[in-house]
């Protein structure tokens, strides 16, 4: 089939007349370079109101607990005695005596390698399992009854099972975050709407083809759904694990402030446990982001 | 021979309870290389379900479908499908999304350059050569839906499937892209069919217009030919007598000799 | 403690010869013949404690730089969540990120070797290596009781929790192993009162601090556990101290160092410069003039992470008892070293009481091997090397320390524990 050139049917785009260009005065001023501007955007937008939020919340806690006898310690008191684990997060005082910013890393190895796993197995498995409804109806009820099993649970089982500590520690984490992602990923794959279903025909995809072009990018916004939930889970099960098995991870630093009831010292590590957490929600969310060019938000 | 050939075909969806629906019955219908067929009907006729047949999408229960000589039970890209919604993939550019469909046709046959041109060619046809760049997204329905086109084309299809689609679409941008379409047709010179609910599109687009009778067991009621010149202007054809007739000769169809009942279940 | 008699000695001395060979004869390595001197075979060990003060030889041990004295420069000594992560960890070695050895109650190694307590019932052979210190644990009671009159008798306590099990209510009592040294501590007191303790209370584990935090919010009637728990619990009023253990049992064995059985038979010299390293250490932490350095050292975040309070009075014998009594009683403070290292010395006669007592409430077999199962396991002979190595003057070890005396009166006869296990009136035998 020739295609000649084709003579737009609609009507060309006129230019827009120029306007009469003004002379301006030279002493004009140039106009602002955006970049300040965008930062101090930037920094009422989304900066100050959580600033101003939690200041708050702390001038609050201060103020009921500040009175002697509290049960609970007050900011300034968390402050007064364990401010130095805030301020010096990778000091090194011996082998056991190591800063907070050490300790998450060392338990966030854990975390790398299980979730790691759990993500690639989790994602195959979810992807395998959504294309059946026989499978699904067969695996289901059997997935919903292990997800429920606390990571803790698994941990004697894992310990005998491998009867060495460290790989039973990132399989208590990866058994931990696999759960939602096999579970969302098998929604996502569900949820292939018919429509890109019925493209694949006419353009007679084979499988591979399928699953690359089609199931993955459409079930992204579920599977990186399944990913943050897992991520979450995962944080939490290795500080759980920590708190059995021992070692210099976040998670056995506040079982052994509670076995000392040094308080303020959990305090401080609740606050870097939750930055942690955070930071890793956000880290999964935009490699989605990436990863979909910007499809899901 | 005709080039695509509807042969008493007939169609059945099983139901919950092991008892069948009867969808379409006995269709028969010869198509020509190069004809506009616009299939018409009321809701729940089977027309969408008549242009999976052919499209493959589904298959017959009865009868056979036959295109050049040969029997057609399989979806493909020579019977390429523009849907009602666009069904673009939203994560891919405009560019990518015809892409897709290229590389897959000519993945062997053109070269990588040879097949950057022909799908700037393609959408050229559809006058979105310019959004070439831009997601789904940040596109309007009317464009989303000229870029479906423009991928169904890119495919190089012996018959292109349109299904309602502008059915989604405000009156100005289905009037744009009627002409369109009109244009397409005549450059290209392919067999185009196209379900549609709106009488004066289907008067304006076709060269014959498929009437379909009532569901269940829908079948072929009546086929009106059009004899009107190409190309055909919407505004002087809106008081051709030609057209007027056979734009009532249709309603009569649809609203007279078989009225909408809703179906009792 | 009565002396052994002179004549027996040399007899007792050549019987702990031949155990010796005879067990090092029972390892895959050839001749067995121990070199009183030589390079050890590793240059680290990984030993586990737990924060109470009886794991202090471990730590100074390794502050004070005895272990790299004796070639063992790469020592690792790791804080340990709880005695079953303890036990885990002894199971796992290592080489399976786990421990070689450390700071263990000492009927554990018993339990482990026969499998009772660990997974599967699988066997973990340990060896006892040497005590690691003698008394200084203590018996708390909850504040409610202090006008009761309970001490060193429990009998006040019997009617007290009659009447709390006629209302329907549970006696939750602590200790912190089942068959370890509280455990057993616990159920010696409270039988010696008239109370059975497997039918009249809830006898369950803990964690110390879980002891506290309980009793703090009256879900605990009592515990017995280490210290600085029971100073920490005076010190924040929420209960006293209703006897410290030496006065049931004065000098009585408690933690000990014990080692899987693989590592010493495979790591034989390593071992022994281990002992030696502990032994000077125990030596350092017995004298009174060191007590304070010993409290700061240990407070630290690095080993026990507790404050200094906490630590420093009980290990002097400084007791605040928390009901109205304190005493100054040095011969009640824990014990490292003893006269010669009499409470170093891992005297079989006191494996033997542990293994009977485990008998008695049905945590081993009624017709277990005892004697087997102890020289199976004690490794005295070990300690009697690295102590002559030390210059010490071993002439007054043997294997049996006399025959023990109770603060109710009762006595165990080494020779004789099944008529221990008779006299006795409350049991819960298997």
């Amino acid at each position: 089939m020739n295609v000649t050139a084709l003579k737009s049917k609609t009507a060309p785009a006129t230019q827009p007349k120029q306007a009469e260009t003004k002379v301006l005065p030279v002493n004009a001023k140039k106009p602002d370079s955006q970049w300040p501007g965008r930062v101090k955007t930037i920094f009422l937008a989304n900066i100050l109101p959580p600033v101003i939020v939690v200041a708050s919340l702390l001038a609050l806690w201060q103020l009921v607990l500040s009175g002697g006898g509290a049960s609970l310690p007050s900011p300034l008191e968390i402050w007064q005695q364990s401010g130095d684990l805030i301020l010096e997060p990778f000091y090194v005082a011996g082998t056991q005596d190591i800063g907070l910013g050490w300790r998450v890393l060392t338990s966030l190895e854990r975390v790398a390698v299980g979730f790691g796993l759990a993500a690639f197995v989790g994602v195959a498995v979810g992807a395998v399992i959504g294309q059946s409804q026989w499978l699904m109806r067969g695996v289901d009820p059997l997935f919903q009854i292990l997800r429920t099993v606390p990571p803790l649970a698994w941990l004697p089982i894992s310990l005998a099972a491998f009867m060495d500590s460290r790989p039973s520690a990132i399989f208590v984490i990866f058994i931990t975050a696999i759960w939602p992602i096999i579970i969302n990923t098998t929604a996502g794959v569900r949820a292939i709407p018919q429509d890109y279903r019925n493209i694949a025909a006419v353009l007679r995809l084979n499988q591979f083809e399928f699953f690359t072009k089609i199931m993955v990018p459409s079930a992204a916004p579920y599977i990186f759904s399944g990913l943050r939930i897992g991520v979450g889970l995962a944080w939490l099960a290795i500080v759980a694990a920590e708190m059995l098995t021992g070692g210099v991870g976040i998670g056995f630093f506040i079982w052994d402030a509670w076995n000392s009831s040094k308080l303020t010292d959990i305090f401080v590590a609740l606050l870097y446990i939750g930055v942690t957490g955070f930071v890793l929600d956000r880290l999964v969310a935009y490699i989605g982001q990436v990863v979909s060019r910007g499809t899901i938000t | 021979m005709s080039y695509l050939k509807i042969d008493h075909v007939s169609k059945s969806f099983p139901l919950a309870g092991g008892r069948e629906a009867l969808v379409l019955d006995d269709i028969r219908l010869n198509i020509d290389k190069g004809e506009f067929i616009s299939v018409i009907g009321h809701s729940g006729c089977g027309k969408s379900t008549l242009l999976n047949l052919i499209g493959g999408l589904t298959e017959v229960t009865k009868g056979g479908i036959i295109l050049e000589g040969r029997e057609v039970n399989a979806p493909g890209p020579d019977r390429a499908i523009v849907f009602q919604n666009h069904s673009l993939l939203p994560w891919l550019s405009v560019y990518d999304n015809v892409k897709m469909g290229v590389q897959k046709v000519f993945g062997k046959t053109k070269n990588r350059a040879e097949r950057h041109d022909w799908i700037m060619e393609n959408l050229d046809l559809v006058q979105m050569a310019h959004a070439a760049d831009k997601r789904p997204g940040e596109i309007s329905g009317g464009m989303k839906q000229r870029v479906g086109i423009a991928r169904a084309l890119a495919m190089e299809p012996k018959i292109l499937l349109l299904d309602e689609p502008f059915g989604a679409l405000d009156a100005l941008t289905r009037a744009h892209l009627q002409d369109a379409v009109m244009d397409i047709h005549a450059r290209l010179k392919n067999t185009m069919i196209m379900i549609t609910h709106d009488v004066d599109e289907a008067v304006l687009l076709a060269d014959r217009i498929v009437m379909m009778t009532n569901g269940p067991a829908a079948t072929i009621g009546e086929v009106l030919e059009i004899n009107l010149d190409r190309p055909r202007d919407r505004i002087a054809l809106a008081s051709h007598p030609e057209y007027v007739r056979n734009r009532e000769a249709l309603l009569r169809f649809l609203y007279e000799r078989h009225r909408f009942v809703e179906a009792a279940e | 403690m009565t002396l052994i008699h002179p004549t027996r000695r040399k007899l007792l001395q050549s019987f702990s010869g031949i155990a010796a060979t005879a067990a090092a004869a029972r390892t895959l390595l050839p001749g067995g013949a121990w070199a009183a001197t030589g390079t050890p075979e590793v240059t680290g060990a990984t030993l586990g404690f737990i924060a109470l003060t009886d794991s202090a030889p471990l730590i100074i041990a390794q502050e004070k730089g005895f272990y790299a004295k004796h070639g063992m420069t790469e020592m690792r000594i790791e804080k340990q969540a709880s005695w079953g992560a303890t036990r885990d960890n002894m199971n796992l070695g290592s080489s399976g990120g786990g421990i070689d050895g450390g700071h263990i109650l000492r009927p554990k190694t018993h339990l482990y070797t026969t499998g009772s307590v660990m997974q599967n019932n699988n066997p973990l052979p340990i060896y006892t290596l040497m005590g690691l210190n003698e008394q200084c644990q203590g018996i708390s009671v909850t504040q409610d009781y202090a006008e009761s009159g309970v001490g060193l008798d429990s009998s006040p306590l019997k009617d007290i929790f009659a009447a709390k099990r006629a209302a329907g209510e549970e006696i939750p009592v602590a200790m912190t192993f089942p068959g370890g040294t509280h455990d057993l501590w616990i159920r010696y007191w409270l039988a010696a009162g008239g109370i059975d303790p497997t039918t009249e209370v809830d006898l369950i584990v803990v964690p110390p601090a879980q002891m506290v935090a309980n009793m703090k919010v009256g879900n605990m009637e009592a515990f017995c556990v280490g210290e600085p728990w029971n100073e920490q619990l005076v010190n924040q009023r929420i209960g006293f101290t209703a006897c410290t253990t030496g006065e049931l049992w004065q000098n009585h064995p408690e933690k000990v160092l014990g080692m899987r059985a693989d590592w010493v038979d495979s790591h034989p010299i390593a071992t022994k410069a281990i002992l030696m390293a502990v032994m000077e250490a125990q030596m350092w932490c017995e004298e009174a003039a060191n007590k304070d350095e010993m409290s700061e050292i240990l407070s630290k975040r690095q080993w026990y992470n507790v404050p200094v309070a906490d630590i420093a009075a009980r290990i002097k014998g400084e007791i605040n008892y928390g009901n109205g009594r304190e005493e100054n009683r040095p011969d009640l403070a824990m014990r490292f070293w003893g006269e010669n290292g009499s409470a170093s010395f891992p005297w079989k006669s006191l494996d033997t009481w542990f293994v009977t007592e485990n008998k008695r409430w049905g945590y081993l077999p009624g017709d277990l091997d005892t004697a087997a199962l102890v020289n199976e396991t004690n490794r005295s002979d070990l300690w009697i090397e690295a102590a002559t190595d030390l210059g010490l003057d071993t002439s007054a070890m043997g294997d049996s320390r006399g025959v023990e005396t109770f603060f109710d009166g009762v006595s165990f006869d080494p020779a004789d524990p099944d008529g221990y296990l008779d006299s006795l009136a409350i049991k819960t035998m298997v």
